[in-house]
């Protein structure tokens, strides 16, 4: 059953002395149970309106939505208390100190006061609880901000750029985190701009724009979907390599000090072609495309059909 | 890194939301500086009233003796001048020193109108307790939109109805317990007044019905002056939640009270404005038995006629107050809840 599951999800912004703009345009979004679920799209692609659709935030004109089998955001008031989420920047009270905002928090769910150090001590800032908001550093309100969306020991995890501000050591804490979750069961749904953190922590991803689904999958499905099928090829004689290559009717060409062959899904056969004209590959290799190849391919591609 | 595991999943009650609220309003430090400053601004003015209200005594009780004796020699003198056959009572009425001093006598006399200062206190200490609650409303919801903190906290009560009733029951409590202190401090500061630099005997007073129910008259002021202290909170909560900022909320008050309720009140008086204004039935919903305002100015064909008076009440100020709050705490409910939050 899916954990998340949006269908046909519609919102449309009315800007003054603009055209209206559709944020969502008939978005679906299904995040199954467990793992980490990657939420990719450019800037403005409605990411981010989506996930407050979902936190009822924000009122969808259009479309149905489900949280953890109930339908939000009608029922939201019995599914948030099993739901932990940071959207952009987190929303601190500034005056406050980091323990205060995430007692008063904790006190008006009766959580009970020690899970506010344990989720402090998690994102390490226990050093810092005592210090007012206004004095932290952006990386330490994005802590803080995954504090509070652990403080209810969630099994849905929405968070909205949860690296954002943070430094590398941060980040790889944070990517730890979120991967350690999504293996003992918690559903994170992760909306990021880091798409290296997308391809190396979540297990499936669901990429947008212009508030649409543009794919969605297993990561290594996503990626395997945009794969040209090239193979690049390491030889000492590349211009006799390419000629000989192209009169056994491979299509090759000259990348970047290297023979890319498109077309094939076996390195055997050039290997074969080479070796009957007493040229030997070094190396042979399949051209990996990465996710972000794939996220620019596709958002390029919508954006250019939109 | 792992966490404790909760014993309990976390609970959406209106009580434990409430306690929060209260919580988080009473570690506000401007609430805290704005509490200081009513009852320090309290207990400053009473201590000055206390040392310039009539600071020497036994004045009045020789004044009154010598005016007793003055009025004794003239009626003296008056039937003196009136043969004894002709009844000099009748012209010259009784003697005065068979008469004993009266409140007549002691009405130069501040120190016999020193109790008459409570009712007094209870007014200004509400008025500006009010003024405190509408900067506190105005900034505890102003506060939460441009820290956007409120959005937070839908993450932890989605029900935005029932966040924003506690939230403004939870002003209320507050404003109300810091009214209620400020009117007892004012009230005990001008019972000390009353009791070292005057006298608490009803028999001097002027104002019937303060001499008739002293106690009950100041205790139901009070509580007006509670009611009204909800509704200006209440009324600056409302403006900061439909306009969510704190500094757009006071301006709002400034403009409304400094230019807008000024005009109205001498460009529109004769059409019956004042009886709607915001700062009358503030001051008619306190003073006992209410104020008297100009209902309309009527002028005759022949430019007779003047201003036709009305007595504004208790009753219909708080009527009036309650519409008005209505008028701004419905539309912000209901732009809270259908409002996307940012």
């Amino acid at each position: 059953m899916p954990i998340i599951e949006a269908r046909r999800v519609r919102k449309t912004y009315r800007r003054r002395g603009k055209a209206p703009k559709a944020a969502l345009d008939g978005l679906d979004l299904v995040v199954e149970e467990g793992g980490v679920h990657g939420f990719l799209g450019p800037n403005g692609s409605g990411k981010t309106t989506m996930l407050r659709c979902l936190l009822g935030l924000a009122r969808p004109d259009d479309g149905e939505m489900h949280m953890l089998g109930r339908p939000v955001p009608d029922e939201l008031p019995s599914v948030i208390g099993d739901t932990g989420a940071l959207l952009e920047s987190p929303a601190f009270f500034p005056p406050f100190t980091g323990r205060l905002n995430l007692q008063l928090l904790a006190q008006s769910s009766q959580i009970p006061p020690a899970q506010v150090e344990a989720v402090l001590d998690l994102v390490q800032l226990s050093d810092a609880a005592d210090e007012r908001v206004k004095g932290y550093s952006l990386g330490m309100r994005q802590r803080l901000g995954i504090a509070a969306a652990l403080l209810k020991q969630p099994s849905v995890l929405i968070l909205d750029e949860p690296s954002n501000g943070l430094d590398p050591a941060g980040m790889r804490e944070v990517r730890h985190l979120l991967r350690a979750l999504g293996d003992s069961g918690v559903t994170v749904l992760l909306s990021s701009h880091l798409l290296g953190e997308v391809q190396q922590i979540c297990d499936t991803v669901t990429i947008v724009n212009h508030g649409r689904v543009v794919t969605t999958g297993a990561v290594a499905d996503v990626l395997r979907s945009r794969s040209s099928g090239a193979i690049a090829v390491g030889v000492s004689d590349v211009q006799r390599s390419l000629s000989v290559l192209g009169e056994a009717g491979f299509t090759a060409a000259l990348q970047e000090g290297r023979i890319i062959v498109d077309g094939v899904a076996d390195g055997a056969v050039i290997a074969e072609a080479l070796a009957a004209h007493q040229l030997y590959p070094s190396w042979l290799m399949p051209v990996q495309v990465d996710l972000e190849q794939a996220f620019l391919e596709l958002t390029d591609d919508e954006g250019s059909t939109s | 890194m792992s966490l404790p595991t909760l014993d309990a999943r976390p609970t959406h009650k209106a009580l434990p939301l409430l306690r929060s609220e209260l919580s988080r309003i009473t570690h506000r430090r401007l609430f805290r500086v704005l509490a200081l400053l009513l009852l320090g601004g309290i207990a400053f003015v009473s201590t000055i009233v206390f040392f310039v209200h009539s600071p020497e005594t036994g004045w009045s009780d020789e004044r009154v003796l010598q005016e007793q004796a003055t009025a004794q020699a003239s009626w003296e003198a008056c039937v003196a001048s009136i043969p004894s056959d002709k009844e000099p009572e009748r012209r010259c009425g009784q003697a005065p020193a068979e008469q004993p001093p009266n409140r007549f006598n002691y009405g130069a006399d501040d120190r016999y109108h020193a109790y008459q200062i409570l009712p007094i206190v209870i007014l200004g200490v509400c008025i500006a307790a009010s003024a405190i609650a509408f900067i506190m409303g105005a900034s505890a919801g102003g506060a939460e939109w441009s820290s956007r903190s409120m959005t937070l906290q839908l993450l932890f009560e989605p029900r935005r109805l029932r966040l924003l009733i506690v939230k403004w029951v939870g002003l209320s409590i507050t404003t109300g317990l810091l009214a209620a202190g400020a009117i007892l401090l004012g009230l005990a500061f001008g019972a000390v007044t009353a009791s070292l630099r005057g006298t608490w005997d009803p028999s001097y007073s002027e104002f019937e019905i303060v001499h008739d129910e002293l106690g009950q008259t100041l205790l139901y002021m009070g509580l007006r002056g509670l009611v009204l202290v909800v509704i200006a909170c209440t009324i600056g909560y409302a403006i900061a939640m439909l306009v969510r900022n704190t500094g757009a909320s006071l301006g709002v008050a400034f403009v409304y009270f400094v230019f807008v309720e000024n005009v109205v009140r001498f460009a529109l008086l004769r059409y019956g404005a004042q009886p709607f204004l915001l700062a009358e039935n503030s001051v008619a919903l306190l003073v006992p038995g209410g104020i008297p305002v100009i209902e309309r100015i009527e002028v005759g064909q022949d430019l007779s006629g003047g201003e036709v008076t009305m007595q504004l009440t208790n009753l219909r100020a708080f009527l009036t107050l309650l519409g008005y709050t209505a008028l701004l705490a419905v539309p912000a409910g209901w732009s809270f809840s259908r409002r996307d939050v940012g």
